[in-house]
């Protein structure tokens, strides 16, 4: 989650994350059962958590090269919204298959560390880049 | 963050929320849901595991895949618009996903000096909610959230 004292990709101030298991698994954290809702019929997701922990780096340079990091906590409450057709997917190179929906997303969101609080605007002010949701199966699920 | 780069890999790791020391508050909730679960305290993952919480103990294997942000491989495609990338940041997994990159503004406060700015954000956020095979080998449940 990255905020930037100017244009995004200029000037970057902060860059939260979990940082990267020594598995190489990326900027995932385990978040309580419930914290997901989806209704995938419906088009509607949701994700929501509330002070988790994460690292602060400060760019992304420095966050992939494991540069110096401040404690800090975000919280957040992200919904997805599908736009129909569900699409059938089978990424065979990639290997992953399932069903998708390509979104839109709100979200507010905050972080605190030492000396510094962030507050998002209204959730209804958040631009939609890309997103998706959806059902898959990779690895070992993943029958081609 | 904009890690769309997809020059080939050169791996590279550092330290996670899960190889750092634990906070008292962080200690104490691992410390009760992991009770009895010393021999496996390899696979714990600490870093949000609170007492009374509901969440995955066995960490999950990252993507084989990836993209090279800086010439750095990870293990994480980016999404983009109009197709679908990879959406999940685990393998061996089935369930619900999601994952999107949004942008916005807000305003930061420097809690020192009470001084507010305008910031600009883009958050690449994401969830993983379903079955998984963990580091342990074995099936497990576990909701997911990729920051």
């Amino acid at each position: 989650m990255d905020l930037f004292d100017g244009p995004v990709g200029s000037n970057q101030v902060h860059d939260f994350s979990p940082g990267i298991a020594p598995n190489g698994l990326f900027w995932t954290q385990a978040i309580e059962q419930g914290s997901v809702k989806v209704q995938l019929g419906d088009g509607a997701a949701s994700m929501r958590a509330t002070n988790l922990p994460e690292e602060d780096a400060h760019t992304l340079l420095n966050a992939l090269t494991g540069g110096p990091t401040e404690p800090s906590t975000v919280s957040f409450d992200m919904r997805w919204t599908g736009q129909p057709p569900l699409m059938d997917v089978t990424d065979a190179v990639h290997g992953f298959t399932g069903s998708f929906m390509f979104s839109t997303v709100t979200i507010d969101w905050s972080a605190q560390e030492a000396g510094f609080s962030f507050v998002s605007d209204p959730a209804d002010t958040t631009s939609t880049v890309a997103a998706v949701m959806g059902r898959e199966r990779n690895g070992v699920f993943f029958s081609g | 963050m904009d890690v769309s780069n997809t020059d080939r890999p050169k791996s590279f790791r550092h330290r996670h929320l899960w190889g750092r020391p634990l906070s008292r508050r962080e200690f104490i909730g691992a410390s009760i849901i992991s009770a009895g679960a010393t021999a496996t305290a390899g696979l714990w993952m600490p870093a949000v595991a609170l007492a009374g919480d509901r969440v995955a103990t066995v960490a999950p294997q990252p993507i084989p895949g990836g993209v090279s942000p800086f010439g750095i491989f990870i293990h994480h495609f980016p999404p983009a618009p109009g197709v679908v990338n990879e959406p999940s940041q685990i393998t061996d997994f089935n369930g619900f996903v999601g994952i999107c990159r949004v942008r916005g503004q807000g305003t930061g406060t420097d809690l020192a000096t009470g001084a507010h700015s305008r910031l600009s954000f883009q958050v690449d956020n994401g969830f993983m909610d379903g079955v998984y095979v963990g580091v342990d080998g074995k099936d497990h449940r576990g909701t997911f959230a990729f920051v």
